[in-house]
């Protein structure tokens, strides 16, 4: 178990890491934590000619507001970082409850947040935080640099829509809507692996009860994170209700599921259409009390 | 393969171990666990899985519990790591240590090393005060051991943060949370 | 380099390559091997028809995913790694025999080409008569199981390094059976015993799994002799799970005959046992099962068979509990099925079978290989009767009523059991006194984390009177000739009396040398802590330092050996409640309380025995619920890291509150038993009977995943499964 002979750059400035990244394509990979790149290292699976390491450009760490409220996260931020940032945890509290999901804290000091979102495992937290959030992922090649939406920027299985010659440099969380709830939950078969499955709830309501947006996603069940289009727009202007996130618990149901050695297909249509059930009181019941302060 | 000067199979390395500077010339993937044993003969960071999962391998990087099975020597370029070693000699682990051994939290001590960096940083934690078993538990999640069945290990993390934290939850009775 | 195919001929292999990488040293495959024998297996079952023997590196067929190919010795293991990459075997891909089942049928073909069928042997123990107790039998209780114990997982992997010496070899490897190993060595490499030397230093866990001479053990020693220089190899986890044996599954089906109140009287089990490629541990398994399958219940009349089958997987060989786990699930099966049918309470069932204690010694009237089986001593309803009554068993049941009303599925489980260690033939230590004062104990037994350095000077310091920080325990001496090992919980029974016989012998003849530097009466001397006392109180002491110098110049013995011998039946046992709650829609399981009540006999150390029973139930929690080593159709293992085999972790296992009953053996003098695998034992068990108390069907098979928890949940009918509630986390 250890890697097979690679060259190592490091790249102390973004701008340097996209020179490598244009001199050696796909030849080569961006090592930002490590905490999957590693073991994949390690069993000889995957095989890069040449390692580009990021984490000198502390420039790319940084978890800061903007005026508008949406929270900007360097790609080179430690998930421990997200997980237990105070602006986060205020602006942003589903991201916050994201990041303390991945891995172990061993992990998560040092797994970036734009490594996981690059990595793009199926079963992660932070590409489903991602589309459940409506973020963006900002991209920089030499070419200039792009925003990707976060519906957008996952393609299927350990594949994003980033070019061989593109960085992650920053991504963008809208911050929690007044009057909205949440909820983050999942599965697992022990503490601190891969979700079997996991949902993101994110509610807003209304001034008379009713569901004014909404935002319900899976990761574990495709072979990336899915946002439940058809159920949100259901869901949108009715009254939050037993019967109505019932049905969206059967919607879930409806849904094609992938299987491997985590779960099957029923059993993850089941363990989501009951995260869905539960994601979605928890998240009406915090909408609600929200409302009712404002 | 690259034109790029700046991209080698060998790579020179300054760090700090255990608060001595070290200068070396490593392979480019040569994992930190194995610079640290094999380079260092720091050899009290263990190696059980190298994937990630066991925490046999866990040392303070920059402050913080990480695997060195998952990070490479060459990255570890102006940091400062404290193993084992380190953290035995500065006196910083010696509550931990004292409460594994007086708990039996260890059997064949391959995990140890790793459950006690792990340790430090969580009793060094201001939250970890007032945690509870459960918490406690879910918190030490990272780290396996095939031995103890955990009872004594919790139960000395436990009494270490109680200790520290003045918490009115300490129980000096090394059987209290089996029976 | 090890087979990619489950089954497969190897029609060339090219090492040209790989020899001209750089850091290479050699490349060894079975055509430059040198040795035209394959691994030892244990020949000690008549039943054995068939021994297969594991090669050292495969030459022409592969039967295994993992079997050793050829090995390359290279300066690191990171270059040796790139020298395997580029290893050219041509290999054809045969069907391969993966389920049991399929390979007792023959229908898929033969693991070995020169056998007609898969059938490795079979044996058969009984007593009583069979036909004439079920034809009287007014109650009869038919069923099927199956438990796959899986892998030990020791947390440090295997290793071995060799330096070679101007005669012969030096070696340290982890191993179980140092003396085994050491003769083995010098066996194969046909060099004199005294040319190999063995050291075994401090060993990262074994649990049954470091006890074998594999490939890698005579291959990195021959290597140090060929090559004239040191090699080493530390096995990685991938290879773990390739290369060290673990448990294969056991497939059951039980007939029960019992009385309308419960008591059995007739036990039939017919097993059939999947060795996987190889026999290198015959049928040491599969008896073991066979002489738990009573357990610790009465049963006049019982049959079991077994039969041992190949399969294209790699070999088995014990995994801690060894055979024993399953004995105890197959007979705990039995009395949750008969409660099932007869409507009685299962502790119920239990008690009215349990042997009483006024009955021991009890004869189970079975001949097994290692004699009648007959069990020393025990209170076993006692051990019972605590395990419920510190569960609250009886308020649990209420409770249980009113949860499952409110939709809750909660579930009580328990479950006896007894184990046997295998003590025979013996165990030696030798207790010196050394020059600075201090005592050395040598004992034969390596230790992987059991204790034996702190329970073994415990021992000799009270034997001879002085503070366990004067005694040093150095295991896995090599002067110990009468040694066997460490397994079977057998240890502290073995070498533990020896090391209290021979630090006894010292002690009296360090008191008769004082009496002779005094010229007194050797009556009236006594040891203390310092040294020994020639005479009155009050008299100065012979510092044990001044006694090691008088005695060597008197010429005068500074050390004793004794050797332990026994072949008797040493019979722990115990009783285990769990109470677990599961969650409906994932299956997962809470435990909600788990209460063991055991015995075994004179507890030396309770810190440790009480972590030998903790760490047994840790594993065979993760065994019922979590780890499983799941093959495909191809033979291919899926589980083979720490990702997919699912260890628990601290957040997996329970609570445990443990409590002590002490029987003595009356088999050895300080009247221990053993305590290495009790723990396990009963798990596996009383998980099971709680879960499919909890869902309300019944269960048949380890390892029981909440997947297949929940599918089982779902399979019942609707008005049985209660509503779901809004659990889960955030």
């Amino acid at each position: 178990m250890k890697p097979a002979a690679f060259s190592y750059a490091r790249a102390t400035t973004v701008d340097e890491a996209i020179r490598f990244l244009a001199m050696h394509g796909d030849e080569s990979r961006l090592l930002a934590g490590g905490q999957s790149l590693i073991p994949l290292l390690n069993f000889r699976l995957a095989r890069p000619s040449v390692l580009i390491d990021i984490n000198p450009a502390s420039s790319l760490a940084f978890i800061r507001q903007r005026t508008d409220g949406t929270i900007e996260i360097g790609a080179l931020t430690r998930q421990r970082d997200v997980e237990r940032s105070a602006l986060v945890s205020r602006a942003c509290p589903l991201l916050a409850a994201a990041a303390g999901h991945i891995g172990h804290p061993q992990i998560r000091n040092r797994g970036t947040v734009g490594g996981s979102l690059a990595h793009a495992d199926p079963a992660a937290e932070l590409p489903l935080a991602l589309v459940a959030l409506n973020g963006e992922v900002v991209a920089r090649s030499g070419k200039g640099t792009r925003i990707i939406a976060g519906s957008d920027f996952f393609l299927g299985l350990w594949e994003t829509v980033l070019g061989p010659d593109e960085l992650v440099e920053l991504i963008r969380f809208p911050a929690l809507l007044p009057g909205s709830g949440w909820s983050f939950a999942e599965v697992t078969h022990r503490s601190g692996d891969f979700a079997i499955v996991a949902a993101a709830v994110v509610l807003t309501v209304g001034a008379a009860g009713q569901i004014t947006s909404c935002s319900v996603a899976l990761s574990g069940a495709d072979s990336r994170p899915v946002r439940l289009g058809d159920l949100e727009s259901n869901l949108i202007g009715s009254v939050c209700s037993e019967d109505a996130f019932a049905r969206a618990g059967e919607v879930a149901e409806a849904l094609p599921f992938r299987a491997d050695i985590r779960g099957s297909e029923s059993y993850r249509r089941r363990i989501a259409a009951q995260l869905i059930r539960d994601g979605l009181v928890r998240a009406s019941q915090m909408a609600l009390r929200a409302g009712s302060r404002r | 393969m690259s034109a790029d000067p700046a991209a080698a199979e060998v790579v020179s390395v300054r760090l700090v171990v255990n608060g001595t500077p070290v200068e070396a010339v490593v392979p480019a993937r040569l994992l930190l666990s194995d610079f640290l044993r094999h380079q260092l003969g720091l050899t009290g960071t263990h190696v059980g899985c190298e994937h990630g999962v066991c925490g046999a391998c866990t040392v303070i990087l920059d402050g913080r519990a990480v695997r060195s099975c998952l990070l490479l020597a060459a990255q570890c370029e102006g940091s400062e790591i404290e193993t084992i070693e380190g953290l035995t000699a500065s006196g910083r682990a010696v509550g931990v240590q004292q409460a594994f051994s007086r708990n039996h939290g260890l059997q064949c001590g391959f995990c140890t090393p790793g459950f006690i960096v792990s340790a430090v940083e969580i009793i060094e934690d201001p939250a970890s005060a007032g945690m509870s078993t459960g918490e406690l538990r879910e918190r030490l999640a990272g780290n396996l051991c095939r031995c103890t069945g955990y009872a004594g290990i919790i139960l000395a993390v436990k009494q270490v943060i109680a200790a520290r934290h003045e918490s009115e939850a300490y129980e000096p009775q090394g059987r209290a949370a089996w029976s | 380099m090890r087979s990619p195919f489950a089954c497969a001929r190897i029609k060339s292999i090219d090492v040209s390559a790989a020899e001209d990488m750089p850091g290479v040293a050699a490349v060894v495959t079975s055509a430059t091997l040198g040795f035209d024998r394959s691994l030892p297996v244990m020949r000690d079952h008549a039943g054995l028809k068939n021994p297969a023997s594991p090669q050292i590196l495969a030459g022409t067929m592969v039967r295994y995913s993992g079997e050793p190919v050829a090995m390359v010795l290279a300066e690191n293991r990171y270059l040796a790694e790139d020298a395997l990459e580029v290893i050219v075997v041509d290999y054809e891909e045969l069907p391969a025999v993966i389920d049991a089942s399929s390979a007792e049928a023959g229908a898929a073909g033969t693991v070995h080409e020169w056998m007609t069928d898969n059938l490795a042997g079979s044996f058969t123990q009984r007593t009583g008569n069979l036909d004439v107790a079920f034809a009287a039998a007014p109650r009869l209780v038919t069923f099927s199981c199956s438990i796959e114990r899986g892998s030990a997982q020791a947390l440090e992997a295997r290793g071995i390094a060799a330096v070679p010496e101007a005669d012969g070899v030096r070696v340290w490897a982890s191993t179980q059976r140092p003396r085994g190993i050491r003769i083995l060595l010098a066996d194969y490499l046909s060099l004199p015993l005294d040319a190999v030397h063995l050291h075994v230093p401090d060993i990262g866990g074994s649990f049954g799994s470091k006890a074998y001479l594999y490939a890698e053990d005579l291959l990195i020693t021959m290597a140090a002799v060929r090559y004239q220089r040191p090699v080493r190899w530390t096995e990685d986890r991938a290879e773990n799970f390739l290369a060290t044996y673990p448990e294969h599954v056991q497939v059951f089906e039980v007939e029960v005959g019992a009385e309308p109140d419960g008591r059995l009287i007739a036990l039939r089990v017919r097993l059939l046992h999947d060795l996987g490629a190889y026999s290198p541990y015959g049928f040491a398994v599969c008896q073991n099962t066979a002489d738990h399958v009573v357990g610790p219940y009465g049963i006049p009349n019982v049959e079991f068979s077994c039969r041992a089958v190949y399969t294209n997987k790699i070999p088995s060989a014990p995994y801690r509990g060894a055979g024993r786990p399953q004995g105890v699930f197959v007979i705990e099966r039995a009395m949750d099925a008969l409660a099932r049918a007869l409507g009685m309470d299962p502790a119920e069932v239990r008690r009215r079978n349990l042997i009483a204690p006024d009955a021991m010694p009890h004869d189970t009237g079975l001949d097994t290989p290692a004699g009648r089986l007959v069990y020393d001593s025990g209170d076993y309803r006692q051990c019972l009767d605590i395990a419920l009554r510190e569960s609250d068993y009886d308020g649990w049941r209420a409770r249980q009523r009113e949860l499952r009303a409110g939709g809750k599925l909660v579930g009580v489980g328990l479950a006896n059991y007894i184990e046997c260690s295998i003590t025979r033939p013996h165990e030696a230590a030798r207790v010196a006194l050394r020059p600075d004062g201090t005592f050395r104990v040598g004992v034969g037994v390596s230790a992987q984390g059991q204790g034996h350095e702190t329970v073994f000077a415990q021992l000799a310091a009270d034997a001879l009177g002085v503070p366990t920080t004067a005694v040093m325990v150095a295991g896995a001496a090599e002067e110990i000739v009468d040694t066997v090992g460490t397994y079977a919980s057998r240890s502290t029974i073995m070498a533990g009396n020896a090391v209290v016989g021979a630090a006894t012998a010292l002690r009296g003849s360090l008191e008769a040398t004082a009496a002779s530097i005094a010229g007194i009466d050797p009556r009236y001397v006594f040891a203390v802590a310092d040294g020994i006392v020639p005479g009155d109180v009050g008299t100065d002491v012979l510092r044990w330092r001044d006694l090691y110098s008088a005695a060597v110049e008197l010429g005068l013995a500074l050390e004793a050996e004794h050797v332990f011998r026994s072949g008797a039946w040493h019979v722990s046992n115990g009783a285990h409640v769990a109470v677990v709650e599961i969650e409906p829609v994932t299956g997962q399981v809470r435990f909600l309380r788990y209460v063991v009540a055991h015995d075994a006999g004179r507890v030396l150390n309770q810190q440790i025995v009480e972590g030998q029973v903790l760490g047994g139930i840790a594993q065979g929690v993760a065994g019922t619920l979590l780890e499983e080593l799941a093959y495909d159709e191809s033979g291919q293992l899926l589980t083979g890291n720490f990702m997919d085999y699912l260890l628990p972790t601290s957040a997996e296992v329970p609570e445990v509150a443990i409590y002590h009953l002490e029987t003595p053996s009356p088999h050895n003098p300080l009247g221990v038993k053993g305590a290495g695998e009790g723990g396990i034992l009963p798990t596996y068990a009383a998980v099971l009977s709680a879960v499919e108390d909890a869902i309300g069907t019944p269960l048949s098979r380890v390892p029981m995943t909440a997947a297949r928890i929940a599918s089982a949940i779902r399979r019942m009918a609707p008005t049985q499964v209660p509503a779901l509630e809004n659990a889960g986390s955030q």
